[in-house]
């Protein structure tokens, strides 16, 4: 398992901030009305250690928005919602109280940009940080998937491991729990480890 | 341009989403032939322009910020129609009057060295469309229900409040008429006493339907008490057959209580409320069987279910009839010269009370041979 240090971990934290502080500006400006977006804790996981722990928060239904990235560090970044949050976001960004259960094909465009938003902001930052490209595909977004559907246990020889953050979403005064996990392989990890030590030696956060 | 170069040319130009391709410096390499029909600009003339030549009010935009992270990182993006209104100043081919709605996606495209971003333009007019109609349907159906909601609410006032002021006059003129019949002299009614009994009959008619009513308000209301107690089936049944003897002698129609030792079983019900489904369903049995013949009180008991049934050998129901006789005001016989009185609420009523038993009430029936209704309860162990 990684063992980052603390000034390593502290640098994440803040890397991954600045870019959700962009994302949330970039949202407020285009609906009119503040949205705040942090990160206050990044956990690593394995695989199996990261679905149980998701299992037990949210234990229901979930809407995923998941993206492809590949570059220095490669593998999976994924936003996650309870599905009934993913509506209740979607319909305070918008504006609208629709008296239908599930996102319209529209909605879902809108739940795929936000994602879309947070997850770039994420990796660019994390990219820009790390003096690197990390080339991303278009989100694809799912709906009422269960935790076990999301991504399969890793060979055991090379097992995955998962970099969770805790994302808070304020919209309108409202907090919204959402989770973004970034899955990588070992190599990544390792790259990221070094990238981080790089980045601290050479650069100044402020 | 040659071969396949100018196969792909042909393609992009045909396609039906707009594209344009932007370099590094955000000036444009390609724009296709969907991008002159909407925006009216030949592709020379956007050439080796800055896409914020022709679009000016594009500058510090969210996709500005999108083209710089994918020129930049090689990210993707998405621009849903929802969240962007209107980004490129795109009109209908046959009416330059007319917005088109769009959904954008940003790519990277990295070629020779260089990193392009490619914008794909959609028209979603259609589907803005058909959701703003949708979302105005599922609001006039919200806005609907709520009136039906309160519709039904200012009727079951009305059917209560009728009913109570009803049933006050009406159980006043039932004493009446039963002091009338037992004790004034038999000598003074004599030239009466018919129209007496006319009176008596009609008046307990009325009083059954109001009861009904306000018991089918009471249900639908969730209003409906119960008494619950550990109570043997046994003598229920005995009772009622008690309650309604008089009832089927007046049918000419015997009543047989088919029940040993070991068919007796404990429930925990409403003494009351169970009764009232046996006498119904007994009532109902006995209205429609022939003179001359049984009505069949059986119990039995299957595992940790106790089964009533109540047998007949009148017309019995017709399978067309089969899926609505649980249904309100739902008569077997629903014709205007039907000689079986009845509200048509008792089988709903049954029914919801011994549902609130954690039961069933169901039926089967061989039209002019057997029909049998049988109600099914939970055994308890009594403590």
């Amino acid at each position: 398992m990684i063992e980052l240090s603390e000034l390593q971990h502290d640098a994440l934290i803040e890397i991954i901030n600045i870019g959700m502080g962009k994302a949330a500006n970039a949202m407020s400006t285009m609906v009119g009305d503040e949205i705040k977006l942090s990160v206050p804790t990044i956990n690593f996981l394995h695989t199996n250690e990261a679905r149980g722990k998701l299992q037990d928060i949210i234990p229901y239904d979930l809407s995923s928005i998941s993206q492809d990235f590949a570059g220095t560090i490669s593998g999976q970044a994924i936003l996650l919602f309870p599905s009934e949050k993913s509506l209740e976001i979607v319909r305070m960004i918008l504006n609208v109280d629709l008296p239908i259960d599930e996102l319209t094909d529209l909605e879902q465009e809108a739940l795929s940009e936000i994602g879309n938003i947070i997850l770039n902001a994420g990796l660019s930052s994390l990219a820009d940080a790390l003096k690197s490209e990390l080339k991303s595909s278009l989100p694809r977004v799912r709906q009422n998937n269960r935790i076990q559907q999301l991504f399969t246990i890793s060979d055991d020889n090379n097992p995955d491991i998962i970099m969770l953050l805790r994302v808070d979403f304020i919209v309108k005064s409202k907090q919204i729990d959402g989770y973004v996990l970034y899955v990588l392989d070992i190599d990544s990890i390792e790259k990221l480890q070094t990238g981080l030590s790089n980045f601290l030696s050479g650069n100044n956060l402020s | 341009m040659t071969g396949e170069a100018a196969l792909f040319h042909a393609a992009l130009q045909d396609l039906d989403i707009g594209i344009i391709i932007l370099c590094q410096d955000k000036k444009i390499r390609v724009w296709n032939l969907w991008m002159e029909q909407h925006s009216g600009l030949a592709s020379e003339s956007t050439q080796e322009k800055s896409i914020y030549g022709i679009f000016p009010q594009l500058e510090s935009s969210r996709i500005d910020l999108a083209i710089d992270d994918t020129l930049q990182f090689g990210t993707s993006a998405i621009l849903s129609n929802a969240l962007n209104y209107h980004t490129f100043p795109l009109y209908k081919i046959d009416d330059h009057e007319t917005p088109i709605e769009q959904m954008l996606l940003l790519k990277s495209l990295d070629s020779d060295g260089k990193r392009y971003c490619m914008i794909e333009i959609f028209d979603v007019s259609n589907a803005v469309t058909r959701e703003a109609l949708l979302r105005k349907k599922a609001l006039e159906a919200e806005q609907g229900l709520a009136v039906a909601e309160n519709l039904s609410r200012i009727k079951s006032e009305f059917v209560s409040t009728v009913s109570h002021e009803l049933r006050t006059p009406l159980t006043a003129i039932k004493a009446a008429i039963d002091l009338i019949r037992y004790k004034i002299p038999a000598e003074a009614r004599l030239h009466v006493e018919s129209m007496i009994d006319i009176a008596a009959r009609n008046t307990q008619r009325l009083l059954n339907l109001i009861n009904d009513l306000l018991d089918m308000e009471k249900i639908e209301a969730g209003k409906m008490e119960y008494h619950f107690q550990f109570l043997d089936i046994a003598p229920i049944l005995q009772q009622v057959v008690l309650d309604t003897e008089q009832f089927a002698l007046t049918h000419d129609v015997k009543l047989q209580l088919d029940m040993r030792k070991q068919d007796d079983f404990a429930v925990y019900g409403d003494e009351k409320r169970l009764s009232q489904v046996f006498v119904n369903l007994l009532s109902n049995a006995i209205k429609f069987s022939p003179p001359g013949s049984s009505v069949i009180i059986r119990c039995r008991v299957h595992e940790r279910v106790g089964e009533v049934s109540i047998i007949d050998h009148g017309p019995g129901i017709q399978p067309d009839k089969h899926d609505y006789i649980f249904d309100k005001f739902t008569q077997v016989d629903s014709s205007d010269t039907r000689k079986v009185p009845g509200t048509g609420l008792g089988l709903s009523i049954s029914r919801a009370i011994v549902q609130n038993h954690h039961g069933t009430l169901d039926f089967e029936s061989q039209p002019q041979v057997e029909t049998r209704f049988y109600v099914h309860l939970p055994i308890v162990e009594q403590a």
